[in-house]
């Protein structure tokens, strides 16, 4: 019987030990020093299909930089992140203006993405305590399932179930909840590439899951990860240069 | 005495020249008076509105919570609101107090998405202050934990009823998402488009758990039993309660409405005078005319030793008869519009649709009647009428007694 419970308690050790191993190599895939990409972005709303695409840059968790090139109607609408503050530059105003914290929530263009799940670019291991769920599979592909609970307060989602690729460490599907415990969205990676030695995510969609009916794909191509993005991209000048 | 009776007289030579004449004057005086209870009803229903559901006549924030218009800061609360609301009580010219927790959030039916500001009320206090469950035209009041008010509109635009269920979404005070789901426990009509349109209240226990507050509050709300003595009041609590927070009277808080209201006034005050130069110049035509065609009159005033005088004197009265008459004329119109408009109400949602117009009132707007200045509208008109019958008048004076007989 005391043979049995060490060996518990060890393999107990062993996985807690691996869940925050699996987070870390998770992070190592995903969270990129920069990143710069081409995105198309399918948002379907009660039926209803369009198509947005948009090329941006990201540098850490504090700066990023998108700009919109098709449709006509969004075509030069350029969006920059610094620190906490979000500015959007729309051409027909030709004057960027801040967006309130309140509206950080909002949809960004319409679609599922909340311009802070755009923008979030912060190490899951630093923001939550994991909890091994088991495996599971997503499209017969084995997972580690994860509880993650916010181990500190400053979070957006208090809580996230991600199911992580096995082999490539990679979360295949994440569901993330509100603080009472209700499911808001759901995460599934359709596609990733090995780039620069980075499992990088080219294929995800996002859907609401308090509103029937919509979801949002984004398709990322020619991703360069870890290169050298200069300063001037990342400021208002560029925002609202002509 | 013989010099306006003459005036009189003359005057009602063409009766149907001074009536139209007196009715351009009526017809400028009257816009002017039915603009003025039109403004005066909406800045009345407007600061009703405001302090009846939502600030109270004063609102207690924590030091730095008011930075701007539209921001609804957490990280500055009233986090021990009780014995704030104590000391405020001891004041004798209190008559209400209660606690409210304001915050951003949406409202969700399952398909769409509304932002909405939301607010977490205290159930026993709030009629202290508010008239939000006197204003419940449907179903009934806060009650149980998931209970939820909306407004009339909110419901008809998101399709829910009574016992519908919903999503309130938000982010609390560390911006961690939350989300809770309600049942729609009552309808609110309260005739502020904030409250009818774009807000959802739920208990004051339920919010400040939804954002985490514990039992910290946005603000709390007084109400006065004199509101002459607000400013002496509002001063009297800054000292109670102390530099930790920060006192406003409800008209602090919606200076902007207040001024957008002072410069529709003025504009449309513009569009009356604009009314009433039309008329002052159809004053001034009517005088003309009755100067030219009376030369070989005024030729025989003065040979017979009128002064010029006299001659002033009486064309000035005629001008000021007329003037008199459509500017009584202008204010019985103007009033029996208005007393229509006050009783009646004048429902604008026929021109402008259900539009947010940025000021705190339906597209009902009823009016309220000022006699002081029906009374001072009335001397205006005649005042300008006296002014602008100068003119032509000074042409009789000029003329020569010999060439004015003359005059064919």
């Amino acid at each position: 019987m005391k043979k049995v419970t060490i060996l518990l308690i060890l393999v107990g050790m062993l996985v807690s030990q691996s869940v925050e191993d699996i987070l870390k190599r998770v992070d190592n895939n995903t969270v990129v020093t920069t990143a710069q990409y081409k995105a198309t972005m399918i948002i379907s709303l009660a039926g209803k299909v369009r198509e947005k695409t948009f090329f941006g840059y990201t540098e850490g968790k504090d700066r990023a930089y998108m700009e919109f090139t098709a449709p006509a109607r969004d075509h030069g609408t350029r969006i920059l992140k610094r620190g906490d503050e979000i500015w959007i530059y729309l051409p027909s105003v030709e004057k960027a203006t801040k967006i309130a914290g309140h509206m950080l929530r909002q949809s960004m263009m319409g679609s599922d993405f909340s311009y802070e799940d755009v923008a979030e670019n912060r190490k899951l291991e630093e923001l939550y305590d994991a909890e091994n769920l088991g495996i599971d599979t997503i499209d017969n592909r084995p997972c580690y399932k994860l509880r993650l609970t916010a181990k500190v307060a400053e979070v957006t989602y208090a809580l996230r179930v991600v199911w992580i690729d096995i082999d490539e460490y990679i979360a295949l599907k994440t569901e993330l909840y509100a603080k009472s415990g209700k499911l808001m969205k759901e995460v599934m990676v359709g596609e990733f590439q090995n780039i620069g030695g980075r499992n990088y995510p080219t294929r995800m969609e996002m859907i609401n899951k308090l509103r029937q009916n919509t979801y949002t794909e984004l398709i990322l191509d020619d991703v360069r990860l870890d290169i050298t993005i200069p300063d001037r991209i990342f400021t208002k000048a560029h925002l609202e240069r002509q | 005495m013989k010099i306006l009776h003459l005036a009189w007289r003359n005057v009602f030579r063409h009766t149907r020249r001074t009536l139209i004449t007196a009715s351009a004057i009526s017809v400028g005086l009257s816009a002017m008076i039915l603009s003025n209870t039109m403004m005066n009803g909406a800045d009345k229903m407007a600061s009703e509105n405001i302090i009846q559901y939502e600030t109270g006549h004063m609102q207690i924030f924590a030091k730095g919570y008011y930075r701007e218009e539209g921001i609804f800061p957490l990280d500055t609360i009233i986090e021990e609101p009780e014995t704030i609301i104590q000391h405020v009580r001891t004041h004798r010219n209190v008559a209400g107090v209660t606690e409210r927790v304001k915050f951003q959030a949406r409202v969700n039916n399952g398909v769409d998405e509304l932002p909405t500001l939301a607010y977490g009320i205290d159930i026993e206090n709030d009629s202290e202050v508010f008239r939000i469950a006197q204003s419940v035209v449907d179903g009934a009041f806060l009650k149980e934990r998931e209970d939820i008010l909306i407004g009339t509109d909110l419901a008809r635009d998101m399709g829910f009823a009574i016992g519908s269920y919903l999503t309130v979404i938000t982010k609390d005070r560390y911006g961690t998402y939350n989300a809770n789901d309600f049942f729609v426990s009552g309808l609110i009509n309260t005739t502020h488009p904030l409250f009818d349109r774009n807000a959802v209240l739920m208990k004051l226990e339920v919010a400040q758990q939804l954002l985490d507050l514990d039992h910290g509050v946005t603000e709390i709300c007084v109400r006065v039993r004199n509101s002459a003595q607000l400013a002496s009041a509002q001063r009297d609590i800054t000292a109670l309660i102390g530099a930790k927070y920060e006192v406003y009277t409800w008209r602090e808080l919606n200076a902007a409405i207040f001024e957008i209201s002072g410069f529709k006034r003025l504009s449309q005050f513009m569009i009356a005078l604009v009314v009433l130069i039309i008329a002052a110049v159809g004053i001034v035509n009517t005088m003309l005319m009755a100067v030219m065609e009376r030369i070989p009159e005024i030729g025989t005033l003065k040979a017979m030793g009128f002064r010029n005088n006299s001659i002033v004197q009486m064309f000035v009265l005629e001008g000021g008869i007329i003037g008199a008459f459509g500017s009584l004329l202008g204010c019985i119109f103007g009033v029996l519009m208005s007393l229509y408009v006050a009783i009646q109400g004048l429902d604008f949602s026929q021109f402008f649709g259900d539009m947010d117009v940025g000021y705190p009132i339906k597209m009902i707007i009823k009016g309220e009647i000022d006699f002081l200045t029906i009374l001072l509208v009335f001397l205006f008109g005649v005042v300008v009428t006296i002014l602008v019958s100068l003119w032509p008048v000074r042409m009789a004076t000029r003329l020569e007694p010999v060439d004015a007989l003359r005059h064919v």
